[in-house]
């Protein structure tokens, strides 16, 4: 399991908003490239090199598709390069679509973390803040889906065994399977949702003041970092919405201090810093035993 | 004290009187165990005791819990000092994880969390379930889930235990392990428990009364030791565990054995007798030929079965017993072609099952999934081979397969709402109006009353006569020694052991039916309590 997941969901939450708002205001060139190597980083981390490699191949088709398809449609800019159709494909165009391909890959990589580190319970705790009831009915779709599997396998065992498909026409195949199909649905959504007398007899509604099992504390340190992450926020972006980078007709040079890229470098990698401290401590550890 | 007393209780649902006049009382500690025939008012008079769960209807009587009127209670108290257990896993679940389920009722109830914690990390540690504790609930095997869901329960730290057919769903191993937890939590922790269940071959050891109802009346409140006295003439007496039928076949009474150690010494002071065994039929043609049998799930898996070779006969009914696990209903399922072997065939009629004209059905371990309507009658006309004919023939070729297996109460019933026995035998009529040459039968038993299993035995015997060969996969033990003319056990891929049901449980020591335990070393080859009941006879007519 990962450390850097381990932190309360609600800052995860705020964290990767900070970094895919960020990068989306900022649409810089190099803020983007931090973004998108710091999620590819911690995605090696979650999956080991052999599984992620063949994402990043897989995920660089896709970089490729968008940085070559982008300034095939799009004409604008000031600087052509060559002409296709007797289209101006321009330096413009060229570099935001190397941008945007690689926003768009990095939101793919975020996205897919975060899939692998946001478990049901982190889900759950995030909900029952908004609302217990709410918790309580994600918590009931959740056993839907396997439920249903289950029942769909084991209905189309039993029907099979006795010969309801032993039909010639195909359409009428398909009508029965439909038909079973739908059966299934309402059944498990019966075994699923429709028990308020169970509820009720667990004591359910009885009293407002509904308690919690698992609380997921958050810490002082929790609450410093998401302080941090707003105001990190609200910096940045009150600086980029004065000075987003600007591809048309030419591209204007936003040049920030080094300073910048370094604090911003810090916040994309951090995932991927954290972990590394973590695994490196954790080896100091087994080495003193 | 009387924790619980019910004072003349009655419930109609619409012109159904569905309970009349009941009254008893339970002790604070007791356990005890209701029983009666399928449809006879149990669950229903468990559900009048559990506020949250009465169905609508009219109920007239007094209910009395801690001495206090039962409906001027608080919700909270009914909610947390009652627990209450349903026969369908699924329909008592509610969360998705194992940890969220034990939580769910103390969540409820407003429990603080440190608190939980330590009632959760308790019941956990007692029922042994703390290394599932994150795991899915749909993760889990049938009787997993009963024990989540008794844990669940329990945590809540209820006065009482109302549990509905608890084992119902479960195979017998899992049902009989669950039993045992009951009495254990009975035992040590002092829970009163009224429980509803056919089982009684495990429940009449351990508990302290039994009350017996039919038609929804209370007939007899009594101890294990004397409930036979009351059934004497009645089928009922063959649901009491195996001593006791013995016991009173014999015309004894009052002071019955019931356990299987108290039923050999009663049996010690008979003459030994050997009961003879049946002359062997002349056999059938061989029907089902399965030679050097493979089967695996996929590549990478174990073989469930290896180099498996028998032959079924015509007009057989085969038992296969065994362990959980072993592979009996994947060798039913490859029978009936849903699973392909990877090596090996089957042959029916001594051709290959592509080319046999023949028909062969298979009944599913749960019975629910053959259901696809909102009534019995609905479910049997759309069976395939009806639902084309014109409709007179079919209203009167369904009626009478209702008539057959006496389902024709059930006919406006949902199917998905019948009690277990009688889910299966609706399946039952569903199947047999397929009319199958060969029958694959998987737990057929499982949920049954007494009187339905012997109804089944019947129906499997009269289809025999019409030689249909049915092929049963089982765990009751004493259902294959009433039904079958041959058992075998499935056991480390293959099977073995093949016999006639005497010799098969005669030479059994450990795996074998109480009859044949208790006969055991005196009465060879009695296997059911009605064999030792001859074979004392046979005694006496020669002395």
């Amino acid at each position: 399991m990962s450390a850097f997941s381990n932190f309360h969901p609600i800052l995860l939450l705020v964290y990767v908003t900070v970094v895919v708002v960020t990068m989306f205001s900022s649409f810089h060139p190099i803020i983007v490239a931090l973004a998108l190597i710091g999620g590819i980083l911690y995605f090696f981390i979650l999956h080991g090199i052999r599984t992620a490699s063949k994402d990043v191949v897989y995920y660089f088709f896709v970089f490729l598709l968008i940085a070559v398809a982008y300034p095939s449609y799009v004409h604008n800019g000031f600087t052509p390069l060559f002409f296709l159709n007797d289209h101006a494909v321009t330096l413009e165009a060229v570099t935001k679509g190397l941008v945007l391909a690689g926003a768009v890959v990095a939101t793919c990589f975020w996205t897919k973390s975060y899939f692998e580190i946001f478990t049901t319970n982190k889900v759950l705790a995030v909900l029952t803040r908004v609302s217990a009831n709410l918790g309580i009915l994600v918590s009931m779709l959740w056993r839907f889906i396997p439920l249903f599997k289950t029942k769909w396998h084991e209905k189309q065992m039993a029907q099979r065994g006795i010969g309801y498909y032993k039909v010639n026409s195909r359409v009428e195949k398909f009508r029965r399977a439909f038909a079973l199909w739908r059966q299934t649905l309402v059944q498990t959504a019966e075994l699923v949702f429709v028990k308020p007398d169970v509820m009720k007899a667990r004591g359910y509604g009885m009293t407002k003041a509904r308690t919690q099992y698992r609380v997921m504390r958050f810490t002082k340190r929790d609450g410093i970092l998401t302080i941090g992450l707003v105001l990190f926020l609200l910096y940045y972006i009150g600086y980029f919405s004065q000075h987003q980078t600007q591809y048309y007709p030419e591209i204007s040079e936003q040049t920030l201090g080094a300073g910048h890229y370094v604090i911003i470098g810090l916040l994309m990698f951090y995932p991927f810093i954290y972990e590394a401290k973590e695994s490196v401590k954790w080896r100091y550890l087994q080495s003193k035993i | 004290m009387a924790i619980l007393t019910v004072e003349n209780l009655n419930f109609r649902y619409e012109e159904h009187h569905v309970l009349q006049d009941v009254s008893f009382w339970i002790k604070r500690g007791e356990f005890v165990t209701l029983f009666g025939p399928t449809g006879s008012g149990k669950s229903t008079l468990l559900k009048m005791l559990k506020r949250e769960m009465r169905p609508n209807g009219k109920l007239s009587g007094t209910v009395y819990f801690n001495g206090e009127k039962f409906d001027e209670l608080p919700a909270s108290t009914t909610a947390t000092a009652i627990g209450y257990m349903m026969q369908n896993p699924d329909e008592q679940m509610v969360m998705e994880k194992v940890w969220q389920e034990l939580a769910f009722g103390l969540e409820n109830m407003g429990v603080s969390t440190e608190d939980m914690q330590r009632k959760i990390a308790e019941v956990a540690s007692f029922f042994g379930i703390q290394n599932w504790l994150h795991d899915s609930m749909s993760d889990l095997s049938g009787g997993q889930k009963q024990l989540v869901n008794l844990a669940a329960v329990l945590a809540m730290e209820p006065d009482i235990l109302l549990l509905d057919e608890p084992t119902s769903q479960l195979d017998p191993i899992a049902a009989s392990e669950f039993l045992s937890l009951l009495e254990k939590i009975n035992r040590e922790l002092g829970m009163t428990m009224l429980i509803v269940e056919h089982r009684l071959e495990e429940l009449l050891p351990v508990c302290d009364r039994v009350l017996y109802m039919e038609n929804g009346s209370l007939l007899y409140d009594t101890t294990p030791k004397s409930i036979g006295n009351s059934l004497l003439e009645h089928p009922m007496l063959d649901a009491l565990t195996t001593a006791m039928r013995v016991y009173y076949k014999l015309g004894f009474r009052d002071e019955t054995p019931i356990t299987v150690r108290d039923g050999i010494d009663f049996i010690r002071h008979y003459q030994p007798a050997v009961l003879p065994t049946e002359p062997m039929k002349k056999k059938h043609p061989p029907l089902i030929t399965v030679k050097n049998l493979y089967f695996r799930y996929n590549r990478k898996s174990d073989d469930l079965l290896a180099d498996m070779t028998f032959t079924v006969h015509r007009g057989e009914i085969f038992t296969i017993v065994g362990g959980n696990g072993v592979g009996k209903s994947s060798l039913l399922k490859v029978l009936a072609g849903l699973h392909k072997p990877y090596a090996g065939k089957v042959w029916f009629d001594d051709v290959a099952p592509g080319k046999w004209k023949g028909n062969i059905v298979l009944l599913p371990q749960n019975p629910q999934a053959l259901f696809m309507y909102s009534t019995v009658k609905e479910e049997l006309i759309h069976a395939v081979p009806v639902q084309k004919l014109p409709k007179e023939q079919r209203e009167s070729i369904v009626s009478s397969m209702m008539k057959q297996l006496h389902i024709e109460h059930l006919s406006e019933r949902n199917p998905f709402d019948l009690s277990g026995g009688e889910q299966q035998k609706t399946a039952l009529a569903k199947l047999l109006l397929h009319k199958p040459d060969i029958l694959l039968l998987d737990e057929p038993t499982k949920g049954m009353d007494v009187m339905s299993k012997q109804e089944v035995t019947q129906l499997i015997r009269t289809l025999q006569k019409q030689h249909i060969t049915t092929i049963i996969v089982t765990h009751d033990i004493e259902f294959a020694a009433e039904v079958s003319t041959r058992v075998g056990m499935l056991f480390d891929q293959s099977l073995i052991g093949i016999n006639h049901p005497k010799t098969f449980f005669t030479s059994n020591r450990f795996y074998t039916t109480a009859a044949s335990k208790i006969a055991r070393g005196l009465f060879p080859y009695a296997i059911t309590a009605e064999d030792i009941v001859t074979a004392v006879n046979l005694n006496n007519r020669r002395n």
